[in-house]
């Protein structure tokens, strides 16, 4: 049981995938310029995550080594089909913003990293676990950076103004810059925690 | 090694096959909720863009393209058209609805690549309020008055700060729309 309380909690802190182990960039930088479009991001990643590791975990032992990649990609596809398609018949809005950056979660190297470095060599409880930490881990990590940018970038949170009408927004923080000044300052923030701990 | 090359060709198929067939059943369920909501969305947009009027259709004509006409009592009192124009990010969709008089009734961004927090406010709603403040100054105006100015303006149209090149398009679409509805009833 503490091994998989240990799977799951690594992926929010220890080897958190955007903060620990920089990976996924693309999606994190560019979905991350309001707060509810980084959770959105977070939240269909975690989905397709969950979805590839418990795939990816039962027929682990049935795809011959050489091939597996194809395979993972074949299954990865598929699941980020489904919630493209699922996203643009129920929540259009959403989907609207988030646009191109759904298909891409096929290139997420998160989802691969995991289905390769977790699912492929361990059960289906453990994966699963895996994939909910990392996806949270994810979709916390990008909520913090769409938080942080929102905030300073356009005064609103979730679209709710809270400087009232004289606050003047600093624009680049929602724009291209602001993504990876913030990224930068985060993951600076999370190595000194992670030396001092 | 054949025998290997064949497996690993069997293994690819099966799970291709498998794959393929369960995205086809999940989109037998979900086109049609995606069709579904680009209509409401349309609707949506029509009814914003032609307010007074109690249904709409669509025409097909062979110089203006399709359209919409707004009904009410069964008489014309309105039309909606839609439009691309290029912003500044790319391609700004618009819908734009002319009243009767060749004054502009209502115009609703349907997509845009805008900047965030620049061009993109062509479509913003500021929060307590529900119509979008950039796009409410176009209400009433005629063609003379489409017109993007700098400084704060009744008559014409106002730029949004650091987005003039957005303002314009959005503006110029409006402003095509409405010469292309006044052309179309003077030569009916």
């Amino acid at each position: 049981m503490s091994d998989l309380k240990k799977e799951f909690f690594k992926g929010i802190f220890e080897e958190n995938p955007t903060f620990r182990l920089i990976l996924g960039m693309c999606p994190t930088l560019a979905v991350t310029s309001s707060l509810i479009n980084g959770l959105g991001m977070g939240l269909a990643t975690l989905a397709v995550l969950l979805c590839s590791n418990i795939m990816i975990s039962s027929i682990r032992n049935l795809i011959p080594a050489k091939i597996r990649i194809p395979a993972y990609i074949v299954v990865i596809a598929a699941f980020v089909t489904v919630v493209d398609l699922v996203m643009a018949g129920f929540t259009p809005e959403l989907h609207q913003e988030l646009g191109i950056f759904i298909p891409l979660i096929v290139v997420n190297c998160i989802i691969l990293g995991r289905a390769e470095a977790f699912a492929s060599k361990n059960g289906i409880l453990p994966s699963i676990v895996d994939a909910l930490g990392m996806g949270i881990g994810f979709t916390l990590s990008l909520s913090l950076l769409g938080f942080i940018r929102e905030l300073i970038g356009a005064g609103t949170i979730l679209g709710v103004p809270l400087f009232g009408a004289n606050f003047q927004p600093v624009l680049i923080m929602v724009l291209p810059p602001g993504g990876f000044l913030t990224l930068g300052l985060l993951i600076g923030f999370f190595n000194y925690l992670s030396n001092k701990g | 090694m054949i025998k290997e090359l064949f497996k690993m060709g069997f293994v690819l198929l099966v799970v291709s096959v498998v794959a393929g067939l369960a995205l086809g059943a999940v989109y037998e369920v979900a086109w049609p909720k995606i069709v579904e909501q680009k209509r409401l969305a349309r609707e949506r947009a029509l009814k914003e863009v032609m307010p007074d009027a109690e249904s709409s259709r669509k025409v097909e004509d062979e110089k203006l393209g399709s359209y919409y006409e707004g009904l009410m009592e069964g008489a014309v009192i309105c039309y909606a058209k839609e439009v691309s124009v290029k912003g500044y990010g790319g391609k700004i969709d618009l819908m734009v609805g002319i009243a009767n008089d060749e004054s502009v009734c209502g115009v609703k961004v349907l997509s845009h690549s805008e900047t965030p927090g620049l061009g993109a406010r062509i479509g913003q709603i500021r929060f307590g309020e529900d119509k979008p403040w950039f796009l409410q100054q176009f209400l009433k105006k005629e063609l003379a008055d489409l017109e993007v100015v700098k400084q704060p303006t009744e008559e014409k149209i106002e730029a949004i700060t650091g987005a003039t090149i957005s303002s314009t398009a959005v503006t110029n679409g409006v402003r095509q729309v409405l010469l292309e509805i006044s052309q179309a009833d003077e030569t009916k």
